[in-house]
């Protein structure tokens, strides 16, 4: 299918939705559209992650919000790194913000610091229980701290294996020479020993033109691929009593190890690749698998990457080879993601919120998701099974199964107080590791810091909410 | 008795001789004042929150005395932060120095399209240090960039080197993208004061059979002295302060590899929320700085 049907398609999923929605006015949408007539010709600002999730925002709710309530949604963005800066700045400052794109691991110092309301309240004004049960079960504790709802999990981010379906799973004479070479047979990786060794049967075959794996690696990004790793391996974050900082026991220092090793089978100089660039070596078709954000599954079948704004994304050369599966270990990271929350200082709390729900209503969000553009991810339980959503291509349902599994095993980044500082700590010990310092000398110095960053917050306070995050069932699997 | 009614009692000389000595002063006073506030204030406010406790997180405006300080002392990313900061300044600021010295003494001569060259020279200071970062990236990416591929081929083999990462090679990507942008500072500033240094001086001791060298130690080096020393100052203070280019290139990695003082005052400021320790960050460096200035200005007898 070409890419412009996909677009059609995914845009009259969307409208077929929305006329749905209309039709029936039982929605929870419906509701918060109803509601949200009193507002007409107000103003909400929204803050939300630049580039494609501002884009998703803009040409997707902001435009249907404005046609069906008259209220108009103002944006403002700011990279990735800083949206927790930016929605502290405005908190302190001069607060513009009504809505705001969380990222759950900064959930609990955005409460404790009073930045967002809890909207238990306007779930029950406004029906939207139904909906909010209808989340995959990883996600729903990303909104909900000390037994308040602050915000809808709104991006289903868990990371995805894309691989080359054609050189793994159909191409006999691989089948053979890999059973030769390892003792089994060649397939979808499922754990980490499983994705080096596939990596590294490619690499040898098919280098320097395919190689056999690459994922972010630059800063900033590398600390979602270890905190899943590190836990595959059995590690946990902090010793409960003490809160000691443990990411420099075993299955840190190996975990860590082998993190770095894995560069033996990457293209040359991956090691300072992002997002993008690790992304479109796989569209090129110059690395066999993958581990990444769900959109580039989406991308890799030229699923609505035909809009302007997608121009940067190099065409798929392996439409229609690609395969999903859970990454190896089977317990994804959920990472990053975003959570939709209201403003505490906003003066138009009930306006913002009703534009919160109706957003991530079961078919709003689901639209949405659908979407090239948008990278904002499925993470609802009808999302996985809508038809339509399924047949979006050729194997889209097995995209689809990848990320409900991902979306019920997944782990949930770090969360707890401060945990930027935490966060920034992991990231330079494993590129401190990646330039070449031995991983356990990286992780000491890391713990060392962290230690100190728990003893300056309070031994006590950071060990009530850290209990509570390990409490999570999708803290540790 | 008030003093109007002294001055109006010694008549109209006292009054004139009163205008004398303090109207001047007065007249100055509201420039003064403004440049205190502006140069001052920060400074001030800088060490008042050094003080407290203050961070965006907890809004706790309690006294901490040298708390931070102490915690400072003991914070080996600060001091390695420093050491990288400094190295930059000392291996930059000579190579800067000398290159642009070299080339403006080329440029004393009369060339053919000489403006033309200038400006050529002077374009990468006119570049934003963010793009200059970002295209350094480019040069220097291990796939695409025209740097690796011409050392392949000059090798012969595939260069395969992570510039931007491999501890041997990320310094001096730093630091060839600094000199390439700020040579040609050096190089303007020396050719406009060698440009006016006196001819008949140098033609005298060629005369007298001076060579090269005694010429340019003995007569020109001197006589451009006060301005290079100025010229090396601003570039010293200037890569003392280096961020953007850094952070393009490296975000201070691999680790805290090539992490500026700079770079992790803006982490602990902004992203950790950090403002009172941060506050005794800004503080240690001004007074650091203002102690160096004001030594080698002291030194050099500039205002001479």
């Amino acid at each position: 299918m070409t890419t412009w049907r996909f677009s059609v398609a995914a845009a009259a999923l969307g409208m077929a939705l929305g006329a749905g929605q209309l039709a029936n006015a039982e929605t929870a949408g419906d509701r918060a559209v109803a509601a949200a007539q009193k507002y007409s010709g107000s103003t909400l600002s929204l803050h939300s992650e630049a580039g494609l999730q501002a884009l998703g925002w803009e040409l997707w709710n902001a435009k249907q919000w404005k046609e069906l309530t008259g209220i108009v949604v103002d944006q403002t963005s700011a990279p990735v790194n800083e949206m927790f800066v930016t929605t502290v700045q405005d908190f302190r400052g001069p607060a513009n913000f009504d809505v705001l794109d969380v990222a759950p691991a900064y959930l609990p110092d955005l409460v404790e610091i009073g930045a967002i309301v809890p909207v238990n309240d306007w779930m029950d004004e406004f029906g939207y229980w139904d909906d909010y049960a209808d989340i995959a079960e990883a996600y729903k504790g990303w909104g909900e701290y000390k037994g308040k709802v602050y915000g809808f999990p709104d991006d289903g981010d868990v990371h995805i294996m894309l691989y080359r379906k054609d050189l793994i799973d159909e191409d006999a004479d691989n089948q053979t020479e890999f059973k030769a070479k390892y003792g089994y047979k060649l397939a979808a990786p499922k754990t980490w020993k499983e994705w080096d060794d596939v990596a590294q049967f490619i690499t040898d075959k098919y280098g320097p033109e395919t190689f056999g794996a690459a994922q972010p690696r630059a800063k900033g990004l590398t600390l979602y691929y270890w905190m899943d790793m590190f836990r595959d391996y059995g590690g946990r974050y902090f010793d409960e009593e003490t809160m000691n900082c443990t990411w420099n026991s075993d299955a840190g220092v190996t975990s860590l190890t082998d993190f770095v090793n894995q560069r033996r089978y990457m293209p040359p100089g991956a090691d300072a690749w992002g997002f993008t660039e690790a992304g479109a070596a796989f569209l090129n078709g110059d690395t066999a698998l993958h581990s990444t954000w769900p959109g580039v599954g989406r991308w890799a079948q030229n699923v609505g990457t035909d809009i302007e704004a997608m121009n940067w994304v190099p065409p798929s050369k392996v439409e229609g080879k690609v395969g999903y599966a859970v990454p190896p270990g089977g317990t994804p990271e959920l990472a990053v993601g975003w959570v939709i929350s209201i403003s505490a200082k906003s003066d138009n709390q009930e306006a913002a919120y009703l534009f919160a729900q109706w957003s991530n209503s079961i078919e709003v969000s689901l639209g949405k998701t659908a979407l090239g553009y948008s990278i904002r991810d499925p993470f609802r339980v009808s999302h996985y099974s809508d038809p339509g959503f399924r047949n979006l291509w050729s194997n889209a349902g097995e995209y689809l199964d990848a990320l409900k599994a991902g979306g019920e095993n997944g782990v949930q980044d770090l969360t707890v107080i401060q945990a930027q500082k935490y966060h920034d700590l992991i990231d330079i010990a494993i590129q401190a590791a990646i330039g070449g310092e031995d991983a356990l000398s990286a992780l000491n110095t890391a713990c060392k810091s962290a230690d100190r960053v728990t003893k300056q917050i309070g031994v006590d306070r950071q060990r009530d909410v850290y209990k509570q995050f390990s409490a999570q069932a999708n803290a540790y699997r | 008795m008030t003093t109007a009614t002294t001055v109006a009692a010694g008549g109209p000389r006292a009054g004139i001789l009163l205008q004398d000595r303090n109207f001047k002063y007065w007249l100055i006073a509201p420039a003064v004042l403004v440049m205190l506030l502006v140069g001052l204030f920060p400074v001030g406010y800088a060490l008042v929150a050094s003080l407290q406790n203050l961070t965006l997180m907890d809004q706790d405006y309690s006294w901490y005395g040298f708390g931070w300080y102490e915690f400072l002392f003991e914070d080996d990313r600060f001091w390695e932060s420093l050491w990288h900061t400094g190295l930059i300044t000392v291996i930059a600021l000579p190579v800067e120095l000398i290159l642009g010295l070299l080339l403006a003494r080329m440029f004393l001569g009369d060339l053919r399209g000489k403006p033309f060259f200038i400006a050529v020279i002077l374009l990468p200071s006119v570049v934003c240090p963010i793009v200059v970062g970002a295209v350094w990236r480019l040069m220097f990416d291990t796939r695409y960039g025209p740097i690796t591929h011409f050392l392949s081929w000059i090798s012969g083999e595939t260069v395969e080197i992570t510039w931007v990462v491999d501890p041997v090679w990320v310094y001096p990507v730093i630091l060839i993208a600094e000199i390439w942008q700020w040579f040609p500072f050096m190089f303007l500033i020396l050719l406009a004061a060698l440009s006016n240094v006196d001819t008949d001086l140098t033609d005298a001791a060629s005369i007298d059979g001076a060579g090269f060298w005694t010429t340019f130690f003995r007569i020109s080096l001197p006589a451009i002295w006060p301005v290079m020393f100025i010229a090396i100052l601003i570039r010293a203070l200037d890569l003392v302060r280096i961020f953007d280019l850094v952070f393009v290139i490296t975000k201070g990695g691999p680790g805290t590899l090539t992490e500026t003082t700079p770079i992790y005052m803006y982490i602990t400021g902004f992203h950790q929320f950090e403002t009172s320790y941060t506050g005794a960050m800004v503080f240690l460096i001004i007074v650091l700085l203002s102690v160096i200035v004001v030594t080698a200005l002291r030194r050099v007898e500039i205002s001479r």
